[in-house]
């Protein structure tokens, strides 16, 4: 007998929250935000769920809600982000551990000085790996907004945190 | 010079295992009940406050309609034709559409018998008289606009100011 729809919902939740609150926590920076946006993107997700004609869209429908919740909720509120404990987690100086720690470090608070849009470009293209097209489609604007966008994101890593971009060249 | 990504990637990848695995069904389920209840309230309210203001309108356009058309008062005249109660300019502009710009007069409106008249004034500031008729089955009826009329036609046996014999 086939799943109902609830309990095809339940399982999707059950096994991609995790991916989900890892998108998340790269939009948001924050643990608490990024579980508020994945509980309003899910929210929204169960009360379409009888119209998406297939469980297998609840991903995308999910993601999409989440990238636009994000920016809708930038522009009603400014919330301070905080980084876990766990984040400066200590490590031995020099080590491979140490540098990629110091990494993140730069990454969360680079990515807290790009304009929304910018963070999400990035998350979409460089987390999730989507071509132009799906983060277009993904984000509902052209092509050319996410070249802009990834472009300008881009030179403004290159400003705030240049070991991301080029610290396997200075190796090599 | 291109960039080499593979660090940003790295550490994006990184970064995100701070989001944590919380269960996050029942509290999906538990935030969408509370939208819907929230929606389905604010409908709730949305329709009453529609159907108290539909209903409001509808009473005091009631209230304040201008009077229908007047039934006849059913007085007699000497001469035993029926008469009727003499109509307002207000019931007589439901019955007929003045061009832009007419107006009925101020003064009264001219009753003989079965005739109403009243005075109409045109933008240029000249006159004209529109003339009503009442029958028994059908009430008050626009009849006719002019300066005048033959009230011999019209079947008047009084004397009228819009007769001209």
């Amino acid at each position: 007998m086939a799943d109902s729809i609830d309990d095809l919902f339940c399982e999707f939740v059950r096994t991609r929250s995790p991916a989900l609150l890892r998108t998340a926590f790269l939009l948001t920076g924050d643990r608490h935000l990024a579980e508020d946006l994945v509980q309003d993107a899910l929210a929204r997700t169960h009360r379409g769920r009888r119209r998406l004609d297939d469980p297998g869209h609840f991903e995308a429908y999910t993601r999409r809600a989440m990238y636009h919740q994000h920016v809708s909720w930038w522009r009603r509120r400014k919330v301070a982000e905080s980084l876990p404990g766990e984040l400066a987690d200590v490590a031995q100086p020099g080590s491979d551990h140490a540098r990629r720690t110091d990494l993140k470090l730069a990454l969360h608070q680079a990515l807290a000085q790009l304009t929304q849009r910018q963070r999400a470009v990035l998350v979409v293209r460089f987390f999730e790996d989507r071509s132009e097209a799906e983060a277009a489609d993904l984000l509902q604007c052209s092509v050319g907004t996410i070249k802009s966008q990834t472009s300008k994101a881009l030179a403004r890593m290159r400003e705030i945190a240049p070991e991301l971009l080029s610290a396997v060249m200075e190796e090599a | 010079m291109t960039d080499d990504l593979g660090p940003l990637r790295q550490a994006m990848s990184d970064l995100s295992e701070h989001g944590g695995t919380a269960d996050m069904y029942e509290r999906a389920l538990l935030k969408s009940r509370q939208v819907q209840r929230r929606r389905a309230v604010t409908t709730g309210a949305v329709a009453a406050a529609v159907v108290f203001a539909i209903g409001g309108t509808v009473a005091f356009a009631a209230r304040h309609r201008p009077d229908p058309p007047t039934p006849p008062a059913s007085t007699h005249t000497s001469d035993g034709r029926q008469n009727s109660s003499c109509p307002s300019t207000q019931t007589l502009g439901i019955l007929v559409e003045l061009p832009a710009g007419w107006s009925f007069a101020s003064r009264a409106v001219e009753c003989v018998e079965t005739w109403a008249a009243a005075d109409v004034r045109r933008p240029d500031a000249s006159g004209v008289i529109y003339l009503f008729h009442y029958t028994a089955g059908t009430g008050w009826r626009f009849h006719d606009q002019g300066t005048g009329w033959d009230c011999q036609e019209l079947g008047l046996t009084g004397p009228a100011s819009f007769c001209t014999s």
